[in-house]
């Protein structure tokens, strides 16, 4: 029981934990917009 | 397990259930199970094949090529679509809990809930690290179930979505500028790195591909990646893990359940990820066609595919493929993260 509890936390913590890590890969994704202000030297 | 062999040998040249995988694994099974054999013996070719697979390191350089073929540019146009890649790990925890639930340890059950993300290199990944007893019934039911994605999700698509949910028709896609995608697997790799430092090697093996594909100066690398290097290593892994499936090991009941709970899982990943498309349609005020959610299972492009075309059923004018593709992506971070989490709890 005390193991299926265990199990338990460690799935609700780790998927919370996935949204977290890829919630903050969104935000990055949306700074990285503001790099193409200026020109894009690799553009030609 | 001769007869298992021939089947999946079957299933690969008859079926096409993915190939490039199946065939060598399964030739690999019949080569195990010849009688007299000892194709593991200490000093024989497979001995040594078999370390990379148990150290982890096929799976990292299959992640290097996966990086190689992978386009991320439709996930920073549209990076909403990761929360897809996120929602759809649901099968990964749910059949975690279901397989403890019939007795197997947590590391065991985690390896085998590592099926429903849907990516077989990483599913090997998890396996090797956590239970690597079980790499045989893992390896085959990731990869068949793999191939087994049209079949499986559209029926789950359709129950979870309303016809206007369906129809609904997306925007283009952005256009992604080359410094943004050369940008993006660098802060991926720091981000991930420092938050789930066990995923460093995945990670960092799927950026560096992705960087010698979008920096434009390692072109050769890059094809090379993506052609030479994935391709060789795939087959010396599925053969090596094929070698490993002896009767003993694989004929028992542990491996049917696996085998069944293979599928669930990759049914819970599917719904999660409707469901996470469903909150966003209903957040973005209907911009948002729930049916890309279900590509955020990491099975590229298939489950891509697979949203496009109910798109298109549902709606001719529908053209999905772009947006589901970027939750497909998302998905491969996704599982990579979620395995990564998992791997560090349970270690």
């Amino acid at each position: 029981m005390e193991n299926n509890i265990y199990a338990l936390i460690i799935c609700l913590v780790a998927y919370a934990g996935v949204f977290a890590v890829l919630g903050l890969l969104v935000l990055c994704i949306k700074c990285l917009k503001w790099v193409d202000l200026g020109k894009d030297p690799t553009a030609k | 397990m001769l007869l298992v062999g021939f089947f999946l040998i079957y299933l690969a040249i008859v079926k096409k259930f993915e190939p490039l995988v199946l065939l060598p694994l399964a030739f690999g099974t019949v080569l195990a199970n010849l009688p007299l054999g000892n194709l593991l013996e200490e000093g024989s070719l497979f001995y040594y094949l078999y370390f990379p697979v148990r150290h982890e390191i096929f799976p990292l350089l299959i992640f290097v090529g996966v990086g190689a073929l992978t386009d991320f540019g439709p996930l920073i146009a549209n990076p909403i679509t990761m929360f897809c890649g996120a929602a759809a790990q649901l099968g990964i925890f749910v059949v975690m809990l279901l397989s403890m639930a019939f007795g197997f340890s947590a590391q065991e059950a985690a390896s085998i809930g590592s099926i429903g993300g849907a990516d077989g290199p990483i599913a090997v990944f998890a396996v090797m690290k956590l239970a690597p007893h079980l790499v045989g019934p893992v390896a085959v039911a990731a990869y068949s179930y793999m191939a087994l994605v049209p079949m499986i999700q559209p029926p789950i698509m359709r129950l979870l979505t309303t016809k206007k949910e369906r129809e609904t028709v997306m925007g283009q896609v952005r256009k992604v500028s080359k410094r943004e995608k050369i940008l993006f697997p660098i802060l991926l790799t720091v981000v991930v790195g420092i938050l789930v430092p066990v995923a460093i090697p995945l990670i960092g093996c799927l950026a560096v591909g992705n960087l010698l594909r979008e920096s434009g100066v390692t072109e050769r690398l890059a094809k090379m990646a993506g052609n030479e290097l994935i391709n060789t290593v795939t087959f010396l892994l599925a053969l090596t893990v094929g070698v490993t499936m002896e009767a003993e090991s694989f004929l028992t009941l542990d491996t049917v359940i696996i085998i069944c709970m293979g599928m669930l899982a990759f049914a819970f990943s599917t719904a999660g990820g409707v469901l996470m498309g469903k909150i966003l349609y209903l957040l973005t005020g209907g911009k948002v066609n729930p049916l890309i959610g279900s590509a955020g299972v990491s099975a590229v492009p298939m489950a891509a595919r697979v949203s496009h075309i109910e798109g298109q059923k549902a709606n001719p004018v529908n053209y999905l493929l772009m947006h589901a593709m970027g939750a497909n992506v998302a998905g491969v971070i996704g599982t990579t993260v979620a395995v990564g989490i998992l791997i560090s709890f349970l270690t």
